[in-house]
């Protein structure tokens, strides 16, 4: 299972929420990662997601689309980090914060739980 | 003795006073017509004179109107200043360029700024023309007049200012699309087709979304972002300079609400690190300190701190950064605190044939 964002979404990604411009991280998760992240759990298969040959990323898009599966759609962190495979040769950072966000999404969400 | 006007001695005299007073009417005129070539706005002839009465107030912008590498810069800031103060107060203002001997796009952008945001609530704006032809012409080519003179202005989204070698662009979203293209255009100047420059759109992105966040204390969305590109295909350059009319770096962090994760950064960061100045503040805020002291995170973080990676990735060169009373030359690692404060943020860089890119893909 595959989503290279300049195909299937767009050559120019943009800010974090939809109501703040074309292209935002939320519509992204929920018109793309969202649903295919999702099949590829139930599935048990391997979502992979090529973010190489775009205009370039903001770190909120990315925030709000892979944090956004945790922190507003309660997806499980461990399934996700099983089932997602980022490729970003051209910037190979992106995929250790991604990696990041993902973990704080988590880690904010089990402070939640705590506190209740 | 009766006087005989009619006689020739009397004839004379009077041609030769109607001929001197159509001599100083004429240069009157003459004078007149100079003073309103010279002036810029509407009704040059009437506005000057209400200027000299006191109805416009007055700004005189200083001989050197730029803000990168001036060691003064304070000069530039001072105008800023004083043009939000009165649009504020909605007072009209005579900006007097007369005296500017050196311009550049990195002032224009915020003269440009002014003007817009002057016309769209209606204040008057006028002044008078640099006596250098070469500054002149550099305003004539920034699109400042294209704006100056349309009578009827309406407060939009977004404008687009163009020449052959200078744009400026101003929007309140995240134009991903525009700056794109903004960067593809770059490149044709810099290494002669369009490239991708995926750490320049980052900045771009991350200054974007700055300014939609957190320009304005009380509303998202309120302020225009404003960018200038100037191109200089002899040097096979491209120079950006960016500014937000927001509220600034360390105003914004110091009002931050108390659900908000920033919420007292200021002080968390004087505890740990007892810095001296807002200068050393911002070193530390841009060298990702901030982010870490609040987030525990590894990396530098959103906004600004963002725009040290690129820079260090060598996506674009000589960095500057000026908010509230500091100066950054960030490339050069100096930080001069101000003697007043720049209400907002202001950054400008550079692309270079010997900065990175990729090839296009589509």
């Amino acid at each position: 299972m595959n989503i290279k964002i300049l195909t299937d979404f767009s050559y120019t990604p943009g800010p974090r929420y939809i109501r703040e411009g074309k292209d935002s991280g939320e519509e992204f998760r929920n018109t793309l990662l969202l649903i295919a992240i999702k099949k590829a759990i139930e599935d048990d298969e391997i979502l992979t997601v090529d973010l190489d040959g775009t205009a370039g990323y903001g770190r909120s898009f990315f925030e709000e689309s892979f944090g956004g599966l945790i922190r507003i759609e309660g997806l499980d962190y461990k399934s996700i980090d099983s089932h997602l495979n980022i490729i970003s040769d051209e910037e190979p950072e992106w995929k250790t914060k991604i990696a990041a966000y993902l973990k704080k999404a988590y880690d904010e969400s089990q402070k939640v739980v705590s506190s209740q | 003795m009766k006087k005989y006007f009619s006689q020739l001695k009397y004839r004379n005299f009077n041609r030769l006073q109607t001929k001197k007073s159509n001599t100083r009417r004429s240069r009157r005129l003459s004078r007149d017509h100079r003073i309103s070539k010279r002036n810029f706005g509407a009704a040059p002839k009437k506005e000057a004179r209400h200027h000299r009465k006191g109805g416009y107030k007055e700004i005189i912008a200083p001989q050197n109107f730029t803000l990168v590498g001036n060691p003064n810069p304070e000069e530039v800031v001072q105008v800023i200043n004083k043009l939000k103060y009165f649009l504020d107060k909605k007072r009209k203002v005579f900006v007097v360029l007369r005296h500017i001997t050196k311009i550049d796009t990195d002032a224009i952008v915020v003269l440009l700024a002014a003007i817009v945001r002057f016309k769209a609530l209606n204040v008057d704006f006028n002044g008078d023309f640099p006596d250098s032809w070469e500054c002149k012409k550099t305003l004539e080519e920034s699109g400042f007049f294209q704006v100056l003179f349309k009578e009827k202005f309406k407060d939009k989204p977004s404008y687009l200012l163009k020449s052959n070698t200078l744009m400026t662009h101003a929007s309140r979203a995240v134009d991903s699309a525009r700056t794109a293209k903004i960067i593809e255009n770059a490149a044709i100047t810099v290494w002669g087709e369009p490239l991708r420059c995926q750490g320049v759109q980052t900045t771009f992105l991350e200054l974007m979304q700055n300014t939609l966040n957190h320009a304005s204390l009380e509303k998202e969305g309120e302020k225009h972002w404003w960018l200038s590109v100037k191109h200089e295909p002899e040097n096979k350059k491209v120079r950006f300079a960016f500014v937000d009319y927001g509220v600034g770096v360390f105003t914004s962090l110091e009002n931050k609400p108390s659900n908000n994760k920033f919420y007292g950064a200021i002080t968390k960061m004087w505890e740990k690190f007892r810095y001296g100045d807002n200068a050393e503040l911002l070193r530390l805020i841009l060298n990702g300190e901030l982010h870490k002291t609040i987030t525990n995170e590894y990396f530098r973080g959103q906004g600004l701190p963002g725009m040290i990676d690129s820079l260090e990735e060598n996506w674009f060169s000589n960095l500057h950064i000026i908010t509230n009373n500091v100066y950054a030359n960030v490339g050069r690692n100096t930080y001069k605190l101000m003697n007043l404060s720049f209400g907002g943020t202001f950054l400008y860089w550079e692309i270079g044939a010997s900065n990175r890119n990729f090839p296009m893909t589509r």
